[in-house]
């Protein structure tokens, strides 16, 4: 792999940095990001805390005087947080076979019941499209999670079908309930508990997203699929 | 081995150092707002760094101790009431069972941390009446109370005055920076911000003259951290705190220093700051300066209690 492509990369607090390839939301430049994602893990640096991918960027946390302590006394490098651009840029340039990403598709169960998904309805009115090709049109792409955020276990996945991408509701509603299936421009998502929120909700999947043990079912790199069911299947499913 | 909130405060929480290694999965590390004051109270008692302590706004808690313990409280407090005595802040602090300590006294911060021995069991969220913390045994030392006293204090205490600053917030500049007009860039530093209302453990509000930018241009979500500095359309800062969300599409003009955060978390809503830019190699050195003088206190604090215990 080149590592060619352009990037910019920059601290944002002196215990993270952030390597950001830029926009616009892609599946190419989200590869880039856990292609580094599955190298940095590879390769750890003693005193890193955290990494997480987003949509064209990657953030390492780092402690700081665990960074200083380990390696300052080693090396020559004038600061830490060089030390970890450096460290961050290196990893560019090492081709990774294996990206981490979860290939096996995930499949969540969504009813699309206009009682549930309550926006489903003018959705398909703003595309003159029928709901029943609005369930189609969003079961037919397999999605992958770009990138967690927002809340634990909320999965930003992407890309959605042109013909029904809809912007958010200018003001979010007070309270979007745990389970909803929504979209906002090429994103979709579920929400993994009850929140405020402004995404269009087109749905409800009765399978939790987190568990009790702070497990997350959609995590970053998998890949989903969303199988229509009815009302019906939809409270069986539910109640188990 | 236990102490009981008799009394729940404004918001009583169990803290502790931030749970880093699931943010990708979205969890915020979270964590005691005021590191340094968290840090002083567990090395007053003999703890270590990551034991847990107990987190209180302002009206705090009135706690019941069913054990004997030492305990040591730091923060936006200077003394306490413990029965009918006064103690202070800043240093250890024999406790009899069946003794109340209520926080009566004028604060001059917006957090206090409370740590006993050993430190307490870690348990989530907000701390009601009633509510039993279970502390953790794991205390080297023996005592055998206070006699008929209520209280003994140990004779030492820390000075925690170096690790905090009032009126100017050091911040490093971020990558959003450039949407700040130049004017605006050129003003920066003689704004006043004031912590709105509607600021908690998530994010400060800040209240100041609008502040003129450019309209940024469509920003993917990307990680925040801990002191971040966003910019919302309206020309408002929210500055990120211990429970903030772990990315963000908001414009990101700057982060405070790390060493700057404690003095941050200790300021009171409706209290105001100017924030200056320093270099990235300052915020670097500041924080190494601040974590050597907490590591020889947090040694100084073993000592003493080290040498206490011995002779007795």
């Amino acid at each position: 792999m080149s590592a060619t492509h352009s990037y910019q990369i920059y601290s944002i607090s002196d215990q993270a940095v952030t390597l950001d390839f830029g926009g616009p939301i892609s599946v190419a430049t989200n590869d880039r990001v856990y292609m580094l994602m599955a190298s940095l893990l590879k390769n750890k640096l003693e005193g890193v805390t955290d990494i997480i991918p987003a949509y064209s960027s990657i953030t390492v946390v780092y402690d700081y005087m665990k960074v200083y302590e380990q390696q300052l006394k080693k090396e020559n490098i004038q600061s830490v947080s060089s030390l970890i651009k450096k460290w961050m840029e290196d990893n560019l340039t090492q081709h990774v076979n294996d990206t981490g990403a979860n290939k096996k598709e995930i499949i969540i169960p969504v009813c699309y019941d206009k009682t549930l998904g309550l926006d489903i309805e003018s959705v398909a009115q703003k595309h003159n499209l029928t709901i029943q090709e609005v369930i189609e049109l969003h079961t037919a792409t397999t999605y992958r999670v770009f990138m967690n955020g927002f809340l634990p276990g909320f999965a930003y996945m992407g890309i959605v079908d042109a013909s029904i991408q809809t912007p958010r509701h200018e003001s979010p509603r007070p309270i979007v309930k745990a389970g909803s299936v929504g979209i906002a421009g090429v994103q979709t998502g579920i929400y993994p508990s009850d929140s405020p929120g402004g995404w269009q909700i087109i749905g409800k999947t009765p399978v939790p997203l987190i568990d009790e043990n702070e497990n997350i079912l959609l995590k970053p790199g998998s890949f989903v699929k969303f199988n229509a069911i009815s009302l019906f299947e939809f409270e069986k499913l539910n109640k188990q | 081995m236990s102490i009981q909130i008799t009394k729940a405060g404004i918001l009583d929480s169990l803290q502790g150092l931030p749970k880093n290694g699931k943010q990708q999965e979205g969890f915020s590390p979270g964590g005691s707002m005021d590191m340094v004051a968290h840090a002083v109270a567990n090395a007053l008692v003999g703890n270590k760094r990551e034991a847990t302590t107990l987190e209180m706004h302002i009206p705090a808690a009135e706690i019941l101790f069913h054990k004997e313990t030492i305990f040591a409280f730091t923060g936006a407090v200077n003394a306490a009431t413990l029965d009918n005595e006064t103690v202070y802040a800043n240093q250890p602090i024999i406790v009899n069972a069946g003794s109340k300590l209520s926080f009566n006294t004028g604060a001059n911060g917006a957090r206090i941390y409370l740590a006993v021995q050993g430190g307490f069991e870690s348990k989530k969220g907000r701390l009601l009446k009633n509510d039993v913390l279970n502390t953790v045994a794991s205390f080297g030392y023996h005592f055998e109370g206070v006699g008929q006293l209520h209280a003994l204090t140990l004779g030492w205490s820390a000075n925690t005055q170096e690790f905090y600053r009032s009126n100017v917030i050091r911040c490093i500049q971020g990558p959003n920076f450039t949407v700040l007009s130049k004017q605006e860039i050129e003003s920066f530093e003689s704004k006043s911000f004031e912590i709105d209302m509607q600021s908690n453990r998530m994010g400060f509000r800040l209240n100041s003259a609008p502040i003129s930018h450019t309209v940024a241009p469509d920003l993917l979500s990307t990680a925040v951290t801990r002191g971040t500095l966003q910019l919302t359309p309206i020309g408002q800062l929210i500055v990120l705190m211990a429970d903030h969300q772990i990315t963000g599409g908001y414009p990101r003009i700057g982060t405070v220093i790390s060493a700057d955060m404690p003095s941050l978390a200790q300021m009171p809503i409706g209290s105001s700051f100017g924030i200056a830019w320093i270099s990235m190699e300052e915020a670097e050195g500041l924080l190494l300066l601040q974590e050597t003088n907490l590591q020889q206190l947090e040694n100084a604090c073993k000592f003493r209690l080290q040498e206490y215990f011995s002779e007795k």
